[in-house]
């Protein structure tokens, strides 16, 4: 174990490898030289806070232990979004990337010791009001956590390489990837894999690895990977950012002899608790690390006494409930902050960015659960949007919006439907309704039945074999107390699929001797046959199975005008 | 080809639930993950794994660096899933 704030003096041996870089291990003592290059750069520098905001994590590694070595105040960005890096401007004065091509001294000596609580860094994360919300760390906090890290879990850790599927620019993957490998001499992959060809590229070129990822990664893996087969299998997962469903937590447990090992933290208070999920009914339930006490405050909400924020109670937005032996179950946040796979989001703020588009009147956002977690917007437009809809259509214009978000927000974050309205659904208390606007994304069934198979025997006869699914929008709500099929609507198929398949241009006049038969009812498989007598005008129709007949009738049409 | 590209666009659509859109909207070479094409995220990109993996089961585990690049248009995609099937 060496301290973060004295690493150069304590020192690890010069072979030791720091980290791979993709190529080759990258050894401590390059590691130190580039580091000591870059805070002698530093040093003689006027400016004091520099934003570091590196895609490449071996740069970022360097870029962060060269800045607080020099004396400076880091500023990491939640996202490099040319929006995002406008609107923190003058929480910096100069940006380390455009340092590194400058002229350097030769080799100077590695710098000393550093005070850990005046070592700053200044992450960001999406508050509940509107800005980016300034979340202020100390280089002392990652030490402190760094250490009832490793007192949890070394031991099961032992030589691994630590390996990520999560960005470095976080405080998960700061802490996970750099802070903890570099305080207890463990190496560490500077490749974030976005895929799992990837992932098992890089676990199998080390002996041991531990896995640092979140849960919208490892609860896709085992359908995206021959799972059971998987092969090296990590030492340890850790997943953070979300809690990770429980089935994708047991298939770990069952295939691989062990769930993920989650944490629950967030920026401002680091890390909170652990779980590993299995089949024990408590085990959903998650424990506070060490030096860590959570109660319940008066309104039901998490509040925390930890040593990273000075004991100080510290009430967070998420929902728990204590049992007694101190751990607790999340009941999910209390703020209009939600989770989209695990990326957290203040819809208060993209709605105030929105409502600060020169087409919009007002906006609203909801989160929506189906297959994915993703965010619903419905936008009341003035009369220029209007305009613009009516001229572009509702698709085009969506992605116009999402593109006047995408210079602040990641991708996973931009509302994936949009809802176009004359004014927002109230309640009588006059409040925007939610349940209104969450009706408005409800799937809208379907309102034709699948076509199994067809034969055209000639221009004037055809054979559609159907299948009628339950989920019709038609057996909802005609006759409540029992779902059919109606006749109205076995008329209205019989036309539209006439339409389609023979001439007819003529205007419906009326119908004869139709006959309802047998009722047809959810998951019917029945035949539709169709024939046309252009001459007379007359289409007739009967829908059968091989056993009897629904329905017949014949349905005259007028003249082609 | 053209129908697998077509059945590629299908895929598209409904494994990731794009609203108004059909598969006709989706060109050949149209960026899928840039605002400028599709717009589809990190999160789609696991989705659409998923899906080619299940109707094509094509292994996106070996150990090939250029996921990224099969998976930046339907051109690339049917490249692809020619060349494994």
């Amino acid at each position: 174990m060496k301290h973060l704030h004295s690493l150069f003096l304590e020192g690890w041996p010069d072979d030791f490898p720091v980290c791979h870089d993709g190529s080759r291990f990258v050894s401590w003592r390059e590691f130190c030289g580039r580091i000591a290059i870059l805070s002698e750069a530093l040093k003689s520098r006027r400016e004091s806070s520099w934003l570091l905001e590196s895609e490449d994590f071996l740069q970022f590694s360097i870029g962060m232990f060269a800045l607080l070595y020099a004396g400076k105040h880091v500023v990491v960005p939640p996202n490099t979004r040319p929006g995002t890096l406008e609107l923190l401007s003058s929480a910096y004065e100069a940006r380390c990337s455009c340092l590194a091509s400058e002229r350097l001294p030769d080799q100077p000596a590695l710098p000393e010791a550093i005070d850990p609580d005046e070592a700053v860094i200044d992450l960001y994360t999406s508050g509940s009001t509107g800005e980016p919300k300034k979340v202020r760390k100390t280089l002392a906090q990652f030490e402190a956590e760094a250490v009832v890290l490793e007192s949890q879990w070394g031991h099961v850790m032992g030589e691994s390489v630590v390996v990520s599927t999560s960005p470095h620019q976080h405080i998960y993957g700061m802490l996970f990837r750099l802070f903890w490998p570099l305080f207890a001499g463990r190496t560490f992959d500077t490749v974030t894999c976005s895929h799992p060809g990837a992932l098992r590229e890089r676990m199998s070129m080390f002996r041991d690895a531990a896995l640092v990822a979140t849960p919208a990664q490892l609860s896709r893996l085992p359908e995206l990977v021959d799972f059971p087969g998987f092969s090296p299998k990590p030492k340890i997962i850790f997943s953070s950012g979300g809690p990770l469903p429980k089935a994708a937590a047991l298939l770990f447990h069952d295939q691989w002899g062990s769930a993920p090992v989650e944490v629950f933290g967030s920026t401002e208070t680091g890390g909170v608790a652990w779980r590993i999920q299995g089949r024990r009914e408590d085990s959903d339930l998650w424990s506070p690390f060490d030096g860590i006490t959570v109660r319940q405050s008066e309104s039901g909400a998490l509040l925390l006494i930890s040593p990273y924020l000075g004991m100080r109670p510290h009430e967070m937005e998420d929902r728990i409930e204590v049992m007694p032996g101190g751990r607790f179950r999340s009941l999910g946040r209390a703020d209009r902050v939600v989770k989209i796979e695990e990326k957290r989001l203040s819809l208060s703020e993209m709605e105030n960015h929105l409502d600060g588009h020169p087409w919009v009147a007002q906006a609203a956002l909801l989160p929506l659960n189906g297959r994915r977690s993703s965010i619903g917007a419905v936008l009341v437009l003035n009369g220029e949007g209007r305009q613009r809809l009516a001229a572009e259509g509702p698709r085009a214009i969506a992605g116009l919006f999402r593109k006047f978000l995408s210079a602040n927000y990641d991708t996973v974050l931009l509302p994936r439907y949009w809802r176009f309205l004359e004014r927002m659904p109230l309640n009588e208390r006059g409040k925007i309704s939610n349940q209104a606007l969450s009706d408005l994304f409800v799937k809208k069934k379907a309102c034709f039945p699948a076509i199994v198979n067809r034969h055209v025997e000639d221009s004037r006869k055809v054979v559609l074999d159907l299948e009628i699914e339950r989920s019709l929008a038609h057996f909802s709500g005609h006759f409540p107390e029992m779902a059919i099929l109606p006749g109205v609507v076995q008329i209205d198929w019989a036309i539209r699929y006439a339409r389609e398949y023979f001439h007819m241009a003529g205007k419906f006049s009326s119908l004869e001797n139709v006959k309802f038969l047998a009722l047809v009812l959810p998951g019917a498989r029945l035949q539709l046959t169709l024939a046309w007598d252009s001459d007379s005008g007359v289409l007739e129709f009967t829908y059968a199975n091989s056993r009897r007949r629904f329905s017949t009738g014949r349905i005259v049409f007028g003249k082609e005008e | 080809m053209e129908n697998l590209k077509n059945e590629i666009k299908k895929l598209i659509v409904e494994s990731l639930e794009l609203e108004e859109m059909n598969p006709d909207d989706i060109g050949d070479d149209v960026p899928l993950f840039s605002e400028d094409g599709l717009g589809l995220d990190s999160i789609d990109a696991l989705e659409l794994g998923i899906a080619l993996r299940k109707k094509y089961q094509l292994g996106l585990d070996s150990e090939d660096s250029s996921v990224r690049e099969h998976f930046s248009s339907v051109n690339n995609l049917v490249a692809f899933v020619l060349g494994r099937v």
